[in-house]
């Protein structure tokens, strides 16, 4: 005689019910345990994967950044002792020539001579200038005394300078970081950009602006020349040749920038911008 | 609402494949390798639309077709033929040989188990047993693969992760609430009841996640493509 709920127990049919219900939860959690550990282990397996991944990435990119930086240094550096060598031994020289040439006196010599002694004065103050020039563009000591943007008016002003191209520049006077890593960078590719447009774009008109807002400097050169579009420069700027090109894309690389190439008929600009991290304060 | 989640239950195999495919309708799909599976998708649709009608509306059949174990003994031969099928075409796949044996043991078996075990009219808990242990070996290696390859073998997003994933937690599932499910609803109704809804969410598990597969391995839409302006 059954008396209450937990007589059931003894009752074999429902000792049997239970066996077989306890089989079915256990058969169903273990296998659905065992499911989600392995799901769980390739997820888990998964992210560290993607971590690992992330990892040599970022080592790639910073081997490469400093493989970069290392390229540019050099340059560089090669390029102030080629500036060095130009102004202290070339120029001297060519100093020094000027003057033994300024010692001939003129009295002594015939029409046809002081013709070829004013000729030779004319040519030797030429190459003086043009020295003092190609060294004054390779060093970028006007960049370290005044800044970048009196950089680009003193270099604008000697490209443009004698010839029929109008250059203008409006330039953010805000942008006062003086002679830092960026500038020197910004300073080559703009050197760089803008012989390229008198070189092969041949422009006319040229403007250099800047602005600088939110830790990002701007700027932009406008011309009315045949310049490049973007996809040329991602052309010409992985080509074996395209040494200057490239360059810039490394500069620009380097300094986390982006540089944008637009061009419509009559007018061509590019954009550089570049995140400028304001310089810590000096205290005396 | 309970005549709601009635009736979700109730159609519990079917609703959830046609999810997945009108998903496939409205969804170009990227890779060429889906078919099968959509093939798949569209027969166990039918299959399971017509098992599912023959056991909720017994009443309405006449005599001769109110049998619906042919359906599900055609469904567990089918599913693990174009999965495997599926995954064996996978590149990270073809260099284990021992999943082709094991389909064809499978082949194999299922011949034996017409021929001599029990009738095709006879819900076959041997086919259950087989069709779940073909496929928890088949996602297990893919899984396994998976883990063991330096990098990961396929997008996160392809769909024969969400397939795998859909699959193994439904065979997981269907092999101890099948082996059991008919011995219980002699001994124990109201569990018996209990464990064909979890069956039930088993089935809507599975359909789902293929949706999510396919959703994530769209291309385009197929129609309404948003057009863009151009000035």
């Amino acid at each position: 005689m059954q008396t209450g709920k937990n007589a059931d127990f003894f009752n074999p049919q429902y000792s049997m019910n239970n066996n077989l219900t306890l089989i079915v939860i256990l058969g169903i959690t273990v296998m659905l345990g065992l499911m989600l550990s392995v799901l769980l282990a390739v997820f888990f397996n998964f992210r560290k994967k993607r971590q690992h991944r992330k990892a040599l990435e970022f080592l790639k990119e910073q081997q490469q950044n400093q493989l970069i930086e290392a390229a540019i240094r050099s340059e560089e550096t090669e390029r102030h002792r080629i500036a060095e060598t130009l102004h202290d031994e070339v120029g001297a020289m060519l100093s020094s020539a000027k003057l033994h040439l300024l010692g001939i006196k003129l009295d002594l010599l015939d029409e046809k001579d002081k013709q070829l002694h004013e000729k030779g004065a004319g040519l030797l103050n030429q190459v003086v200038r043009k020295i003092r020039s190609i060294s004054h563009n390779l060093h970028s000591n006007i960049l370290k005394e005044f800044g970048l943007n009196e950089a680009i008016r003193h270099f604008l002003q000697q490209v443009t300078g004698g010839t029929m191209i109008k250059a203008e520049t409006r330039l953010d006077e805000n942008y006062t970081d003086s002679y830092s890593e960026t500038d020197i960078s910004l300073y080559r590719i703009l050197q760089e950009l803008i012989n390229n447009t008198f070189k092969y774009a041949e422009a006319t008109r040229l403007t250099v602006s800047s602005t600088f807002r939110d830790n990002q400097l701007s700027l932009t050169i406008a011309h009315n020349g045949n310049g490049l579009s973007q996809s040329d420069f991602e052309t010409y700027s992985f080509q074996k040749e395209g040494l200057g090109l490239k360059n810039i894309r490394n500069r620009i690389l380097l300094l986390k920038g982006s540089i944008l190439f637009s061009k419509t008929p009559g007018e061509c600009s590019i954009q550089i911008t570049l995140p400028v991290q304001p310089k810590p304060a000096v205290h005396a | 609402m309970y005549f709601l989640y009635k009736k979700l239950f109730a159609w519990a195999e079917v609703w959830p494949l046609a999810v997945a495919l009108i998903v496939y309708l409205l969804y170009k799909q990227k890779d060429g390798g889906i078919g099968i599976i959509i093939r798949l998708l569209g027969i166990s649709l039918l299959l399971y639309a017509i098992a599912s009608y023959i056991s909720n509306y017994t009443y309405r059949v006449p005599e001769p077709f109110k049998n619906n174990n042919i359906l599900y003994n055609l469904l567990m031969i089918l599913k693990p033929l174009m999965i495997g099928t599926y995954l064996l075409r996978l590149k990270q796949l073809q260099q284990y040989k021992y999943l082709r044996v094991v389909l064809f043991l499978f082949i194999l078996f299922t011949l034996f188990n017409f021929l001599f075990l029990g009738s095709v009219f006879v819900f076959s808990t041997y086919m259950v047993l087989a069709e779940s242990a073909v496929l928890l070996i088949f996602t297990h290696t893919f899984f396994l693969d998976a883990m063991v390859d330096d990098e990961i073998p396929l997008p996160l997003n392809h769909p024969a992760y969400y397939i795998c994933i859909a699959i193994s937690i439904l065979e997981s599932m269907n092999l101890f609430i099948y082996l059991f499910l008919f011995p219980l609803f002699y001994t124990n109704y109201e569990f018996a009841i209990l464990i064909s809804n979890i069956l039930g969410i088993a089935h809507i598990i599975y359909g789902l996640t293929i949706a999510a597969g396919l959703y994530a391995n769209r291309e385009k839409r197929r129609f309404f493509q948003p057009t863009v302006l151009h000035e």
